[in-house]
């Protein structure tokens, strides 16, 4: 027992000594963190962490009860020993919104990579980044193995820049899975995205590109919006291709006030507002309610709230490109996984689900696989380019036209498959590729 | 071995590894203040000369650490606080009517957080948890907590923080039970964050501008601070901005308590260079842009935060508005602010609420 008491005693010296004398601790720019280090000594690591340096985890299952935040110095890397093998468990968590966290103040040049380990049971989000110049998120898992209530998002980049996340995997976000939001120069390659509400989301952002995914079984597989109200609005310059969403099927349980709530179990993926997106080369298969949507503000969003919004943002879609896509077996039961009648959800799995019947009723039993709501801005008179779907094998495009929805007709009445209308390439497309951020 | 004798071994280690910018655990009654001149973290409360405690409560350690309040000051579960300043000998802060003072590299603040027992009861002893320190560097703010002992006789740094889980009586005779975080360097950041870079949050001129009662008798802290010189440029007190006591019915109307209210709270972060710049929701007291303070926004980046509400202000219906539910909350999945509060400020969220009760106007 003494000597034991002895060895802890030199770790808890070890450790202020560490935290004490600034940031010039970290010798040789490793940190080593094991699981002989208590909660409030590896806080003080990820604190004092100095620029250039790597927190390396070692093996094992680490316990927090507060977030971890992380310092907002320069090229820090927090590394484990591979998902799964380092775990990060915030099962006991009573302070802090989140798991890892690193603030940074506006218009940072903060360049950061986690890479290679696993966040479970976070009270809230994941993984948040506010604010960085450069970020890389490689190998990193997030789940909630043992948490009734699962926080909102996976891993969470907002306001940055130069963000690259690829070989990750989120499994039950109560809200999205990887969620870049208000962000420039973005990269989401090759992640799995497994029961969370929305697998991914790119909102109110530019030049983003979504590649290489497989988001399936969940409540919507993607998502590209365009946000009032926020600081940055005016989301463009957006590709989504080669990705995998098949059977996005999940009962939405997102919070009922929050946007994603309105997204109809069996959901391929959406877009609303936003402009020159280009979805192509990818599979959408078994998403009972509809394969790919196209919508304005306006269906999420009051009149006064799309329109009064700030400078710069478009409520409506515009140059939307979805083309060679691969679309089997999706929309035939918009309602087969929106039960709930009392969650947002289910109004509009309810309206696709009234176009079954009427004078111009969905086409071979199934909603129409890139089917768009129509809704013209002020001053549009046709379509221009505003949407365009092309060689989408035996997808059928439809206008919705929820305009005339809204003024009472039935959805099944007034859905028209104008095809050749919007047979089109918007002017400017393809549109580039986002470069790969290097790290 | 004992947690004292382990803190006796820290320090001394620390002793030797920081050189002259530690200290000795015992620094007696007078002492010169001494501050890094840069980010390296003296190994004890005491090597900075600033406070100590006397009698139980948290007395300067030299002449010039000046003890100072706020007219409305940060809900922390509830804990006592007592807070001071230092500007170097011959320095002073320079006044501005917005924002933080300009305090010159040397400042010191302090800012010590207990709790009674029963604080209805203020016979009882405070037991205090920890000391924060902020001082200024080379032009950039620093942070680090030193934690109490169970005595009181010695504070040591702990830079990753602690979640302390206490209980007490507050003043209307309720047993709070709170999960008190002592925060790591790096979660001070996330509130000291305010114009978009790092520094302190509430040495602002709206709330400084309010009577002290010093040793030497009350005085106005403005007309204290310029008259003992270490605040230049400041105009007469009553000529200078100043929010109300946000608890006080006979300080302001609800509208003028809620919005300080606001501000002292949750204008830290939601403002548009803040940690909550991100959610467009802003509450300084200077917002006049409805949309911006809440009224019929929606939530964006909420997830379950939002409790289900449809906005972050219904008007008419603090039930319905999810800035009631966030400061009702006391889970750190819906908690506001994020940090910091694991009790219900029950003053706060009646005065907000009855500020949003009387707001006209509906949401469509």
């Amino acid at each position: 027992m003494k000597h034991l008491s002895f060895r802890l005693g030199s770790v808890l010296a070890a450790s202020l000594l560490a935290a004490a004398c600034g940031s010039d601790n970290n010798n040789g720019n490793v940190v080593s963190i094991t699981t002989s280090m208590n909660e409030s000594q590896i806080s003080a690591a990820f604190s004092n962490a100095a620029a250039d340096s790597t927190l390396q985890f070692a093996a094992g299952t680490y316990k927090f009860t507060n977030s971890l935040n992380l310092a907002s110095k320069n090229n820090i890397t927090v590394k484990g020993a591979g998902m799964g093998s380092t775990i990060l468990d915030w099962s006991t968590q009573t302070a802090g919104a989140d798991g890892v966290v690193q603030a940074n103040t506006p218009g940072s040049t903060i360049k950061a990579t986690f890479q290679d380990f696993s966040v479970q049971d976070t009270i809230g989000d994941g993984l948040k980044v506010t604010g960085a110049g450069s970020l890389h998120v490689k190998g990193v898992g997030v789940s909630w193995p043992t948490r009734a209530t699962h926080g909102g998002y996976g891993v969470y980049p907002v306001q940055s820049k130069q963000v690259l996340v690829e070989n990750c995997t989120v499994d039950g976000a109560s809200d999205t899975g990887i969620y870049v939001g208000q962000s420039d120069g973005i990269v989401v390659r090759n992640n799995t995205l497994t029961n969370n509400v929305a697998g991914i989301e790119i909102e109110n952002s530019f030049n983003a590109d979504v590649t290489g995914n497989n988001s399936h079984d969940n409540t919507v597989g993607f998502l590209v919006f365009d946000l009032p109200n926020l600081p940055q609005v005016g989301g463009h310059n957006i590709r989504v291709y080669s990705n995998m969403f098949v059977n996005n099927n999940h009962a939405n349980f997102g919070d009922p006030s929050g946007t994603v709530a309105l997204v109809p179990a069996g959901t391929g993926g959406a877009v609303m507002a936003n402009s020159k997106v280009e979805v192509f080369g990818n599979t959408f298969t078994g998403n009972t309610s509809i394969g790919f949507g196209i919508i304005s503000c306006f269906v999420a969003f009051t009149q006064q709230q799309c329109l009064a919004a700030a400078a710069g943002y478009n409520p409506f879609p515009n140059n939307i490109s979805v083309h060679d896509n691969t679309f089997t077996g999706n929309g035939q039961n918009p309602l087969q996984y929106n039960t709930s009648q009392t969650h947002p959800s289910y109004m509009l799995a309810a309206l696709l689900a009234s176009g079954f019947q009427g004078s111009n009723a969905w086409k071979d039993g199934h909603v129409s696989d890139v089917s768009y709501d129509g809704v013209l801005g002020l001053g549009q008179t046709g379509n221009a380019n505003v949407v365009c779907a092309q060689s989408n094998g035996s997808g059928h495009f439809a206008n919705m036209h929820f305009a005339d929805v809204e003024g009472g007709a039935n959805l099944g009445d007034v859905l028209t498959f104008d095809e050749p209308a919007y047979s089109c390439v918007p002017t400017g497309f393809p549109l580039p590729a986002v470069p790969v951020p290097t790290f | 071995m004992s947690t004292a004798v382990r803190g006796v071994i820290a320090s001394a280690l620390l002793a030797l590894a920081c050189g002259s910018s530690s200290g000795t655990s015992d620094a007696g009654n007078s002492c010169t203040p001494k501050v890094p001149t840069d980010d390296s973290v003296p190994g004890t409360l005491a090597a900075w000369c600033q406070v100590q405690l006397t009698n139980g409560d948290v007395a300067p350690l030299a002449d010039d650490v000046v003890p100072f309040t706020l007219t409305t000051p940060l809900y922390s579960d509830g804990a006592i606080k007592r807070r001071t300043v230092r500007v170097p000998p011959g320095t002073s802060a320079t006044y501005t009517d917005a924002g933080v003072l300009g305090f010159p590299d040397g400042t010191v603040f302090s800012k010590s957080f207990g709790f009674r027992d029963d604080a209805r009861n203020t016979a009882l002893p405070i037991h205090w948890i920890e000391t924060r320190i902020e001082w200024k560097a080379a032009g950039a703010w620093n942070f680090i907590s030193y934690r109490w002992n169970d005595a009181g006789t010695e504070a040591l740094p702990l830079p990753g923080g602690e979640v302390v889980n206490l209980s007490y009586v507050d003043g209307d005779g309720a047993t709070q039970n709170a999960h008190y975080l002592v925060p790591a360097t790096q979660q001070c950041t996330q509130c000291h964050a305010e114009p978009g870079t790092i520094a302190p949050i509430g040495p602002k001129t709206h709330w400084l501008n309010t009577d002290y009662a010093y040793t030497s008798g009350t005085e106005n802290q403005l007309a204290h601070w310029s008259r003992i010189g270490i605040l230049s440029g400041a105009p007469d007190p009553a000529s200078a901005p100043r929010l109300p006591v946000a608890s006080d019915p006979d300080a302001g109307t609800v509208e003028q308590r809620a919005r300080a209210y606001l501000e002292a709270n949750c204008g830290f972060c939601h403002n548009p260079n803040g940690n909550a710049r991100i959610s467009g929701l802003y509450l300084w007291n200077s917002i006049t842009d409805p949309t911006q303070l809440g009224v019929c926004k929606r939530p964006v980046a909420a997830g379950p935060g939002a409790g289900g509400r449809p906005y972050d202000i219904v008007p008419g219906h603090p039930e319905n508005s999810v800035i009631t539910y966030r400061i009702e909350a006391t889970s750190p999945a819906a908690a506001m602010p994020q940090i910091g509060r694991s009790v219900v400020d029950t003053h706060g969220v009646a005065l907000v609420n009855q500020w949003i009760s009387e707001m006209t106007g509906t949401c469509n």
